[in-house]
């Protein structure tokens, strides 16, 4: 395994940029997850490190060796495609083999790599079969052992469980992260979903529109989003814009004050997670507002509320679906107070 | 259940109500004519009379006695496997060009590959005649440049009709090339590059065993329209090299004989045919892995 150093990678197609200026280091054995909506160049960069795609500008070192003039078959990194990408003319283990094969692997230990591979992902049972006889599951599966089988320096992972159902995609979300770790893998998962890439990396990387917009361990970034994009893209938020009418004092456009501490004078916004709030009849807490209940929503473990405050600010609060939840009072109408923990408002000055 | 039944079945019997008069169509127009030129085959030319009915195989023994004959044939067989050989060389790089391509412009591509089929054969051979002739574009070129004195002996010559020939069929098997390409899912060339395979080995021992039964049927229809060109030879090749096609028309046409025109139609037909038939089997045996059904 190795390192990988991103170094101001850009890549312009045609007139639109679909990566400006990426530069990231990623450590020897660390999980990076990529994550943003379709078309912000996460892809793209993935594409750059395996070699499929030149950058415009920047370099790709591997191991701290310039590979941005390697072609992708000398890069030795080792893919996962988002539609798995078996050869179907091959056997599971003819697909395995392939690898080792185009890396003049000799016979004996070819065979006994195959064979680990297969282990690995627990598929040794369906080496003679061909991928159209297998599940998405055990395809992915396949994939993985082929693209480990050649000990690549980098492992690549393009919306690898996109096509698996919610509960396989959890497991094989597991098996990847356990396998991950146990062979020390440098890892580069590129993911639309924000669950599963904060609950898979050490590290993530979150871009839009071809600009990154924050890196770093998932709690940081879910605690403390750098940007309005960050915090709403990264679970919900809500979001109360304004303007702080002294250091302590944060005045919401709808005429809310709030005690927010550490505010700048550039303070616009005061964002906070609907899972820090509270519901009571009277006002609790160091901030509260009025409010009335518009949506109740069951959602198993969390109960979710939409109110409506003064101003027609709307406000989102997940109560935890406990035996003390009082669901009686929690009708639409109900008059209300939604209150929050100074400490957990968020504030944005970008 | 019943209903759904009920709908299948008229579901059914509405396609073979659609179908009727399509296949009423080409029995009368093709399996009812293919019969009687079967049946002529086995008569015998009497000259001034058109034909006597009897039933012999002479005119087949005769065809594949007579050296005159034999050489049509094989030349035949020759000149449609080049030109087969040439367009799939040719065509290729072309398909894959297309398939893989994402420009804008690839339907216009596409039109202007189309384009040479909505004109006739003859005008194109009239063109290659322009292009090829003792005075022609070609030996005008190699003239001005000193490398000939003597205009090059191009057309009427076996190596005009291979040209012409290809030029025909080479959009017809661009295009069977093109959609076979686009069937299959280029992460898997992506996968073999990231696996180690460079671009040669990747084509080999991944885009070929995908495409090679969809390679073959392109193949089949370019090596039978080859075999069965009329226009092309004639014009192009003149007394140089005679084929089938302008063969049988000779027999029925000037020299009469529809027992050994139909003979040879037959020949004609049954070689395609088993060539197709043997080559599909052969395809199907090697790549039956690679069937995905």
């Amino acid at each position: 395994m190795a390192n990988v150093s991103l170094i101001n990678l850009k890549k312009q197609f045609d007139k639109s940029v679909a990566v400006a200026d990426f530069s990231l280091e990623i450590e020897d054995g660390e999980l990076v997850t990529f994550l943003g909506p379709s078309g912000c160049g996460k892809t793209t960069t993935l594409r750059m490190i395996a070699g499929f795609v030149a950058p415009t500008q920047g370099k790709v070192l591997i191991g701290g060796e310039d590979v941005t003039q390697v072609p992708p078959y000398k890069r030795n990194t080792g893919m996962v495609f988002q539609r798995y990408a078996l050869f179907p003319h091959m056997t599971v283990s003819e697909n395995i083999a392939f690898g080792l094969e185009m890396h003049k692997v000799p016979r004996a230990e070819l065979e006994q790599r195959v064979k680990a591979a297969l282990d690995m992902v627990q598929m040794t049972g369906f080496k003679d079969r061909y991928p159209r006889q297998l599940s998405g599951g055990q395809q992915q599966r396949v994939a993985i052992a082929r693209a480990l089988a050649i000990q690549p320096k980098v492992f690549l992972l393009d919306e690898p469980l996109s096509n698996l159902d919610a509960k396989l995609r959890q497991e094989v979300r597991e098996e990847i992260r356990s396998l991950q770790q146990a062979l020390g893998l440098t890892t580069v998962f590129v993911t639309h979903d924000q669950e599963e890439a904060l609950a898979i990396c050490d590290r993530m990387v979150i871009m839009h529109e071809g600009i990154v917009q924050q890196v770093g361990k998932p709690n940081d970034l879910y605690e403390r989003p750098a940007n309005l994009f960050v915090a709403d893209f990264l679970g919900k938020m809500n979001f109360f814009k304004g303007r702080p009418r002294d250091h302590q004092t944060f005045m919401t456009d709808t005429g809310i004050t709030f005690v927010a501490p550490d505010l700048m004078p550039a303070t616009h916004c005061v964002g906070v997670r609907p899972e820090r709030m509270s519901l009571s009849i009277q006002p609790q807490l160091e901030n509260s507002i009025q409010a009335v209940v518009a949506v109740v929503a069951y959602l198993g473990p969390s109960i979710e509320v939409t109110l409506k405050a003064p101003g027609d600010q709307t406000i989102l609060c997940h109560l935890p679906n406990t035996s003390a939840i009082d669901t009686q009072s929690l009708q639409t109408g109900a008059k209300v107070f939604v209150n929050y923990l100074a400490r957990d408002g968020v504030l944005f000055s970008d | 259940m019943t209903s759904s039944f009920a709908s299948h079945g008229s579901k059914k019997a509405l396609g073979a109500s659609l179908a009727f008069p399509a296949s009423l169509i080409v029995f009368v127009i093709i399996v009812v004519p293919m019969f009687l030129v079967a049946k002529y085959s086995l008569n015998q030319f009497v000259p001034g009379q058109v034909m006597k009915a009897v039933f012999s195989l002479s005119n087949y023994v005769n065809f594949f006695t007579d050296p005159y004959y034999r050489k049509v044939f094989f030349s035949t067989l020759q000149v449609a496997a080049i030109c087969t050989f040439l367009s799939l060389i040719l065509g290729f790089p072309v398909a894959y060009f297309l398939a893989k391509t994402q420009a804008s412009y690839k339907s216009l591509l596409i039109i202007l590959l189309v384009f040479p089929l909505m004109v006739g054969n003859v005008v194109r051979a009239a063109g290659w005649m322009v292009v090829l002739g003792n005075a022609g574009a070609v030996n005008a070129l190699l003239h001005w440049l000193g490398l000939i004195d003597q205009p090059l002996k191009l057309l009427y010559t076996p190596f005009a009709v291979v040209v012409g020939t290809t030029a025909v069929v080479l959009p017809y098997m661009i295009l069977t090339l093109q959609s076979v390409l686009e069937g299959i899912d280029f992460s898997v060339e992506e996968a073999a590059q990231n696996l180690g395979a460079n671009m040669f080995t990747t084509l080999r021992r991944v885009v070929f065993p995908l495409i090679a039964p969809g390679v073959a049927a392109g193949t089949m229809l370019v090596f039978i329209l080859c075999m069965n060109a009329y226009a092309t030879p004639v014009l192009l090749g003149g007394s140089g090299i005679t084929m089938m096609a302008p063969s049988i028309y000779g027999q029925i046409s000037r020299a009469s004989n529809w027992p050994m025109g139909s003979a040879m139609a037959m020949i004609l037909l049954m070689t395609s045919l088993l060539i197709s038939l043997f080559a599909n089997w052969l395809i199907h045996r090697r790549y039956q892995k690679t069937m995905v059904s």
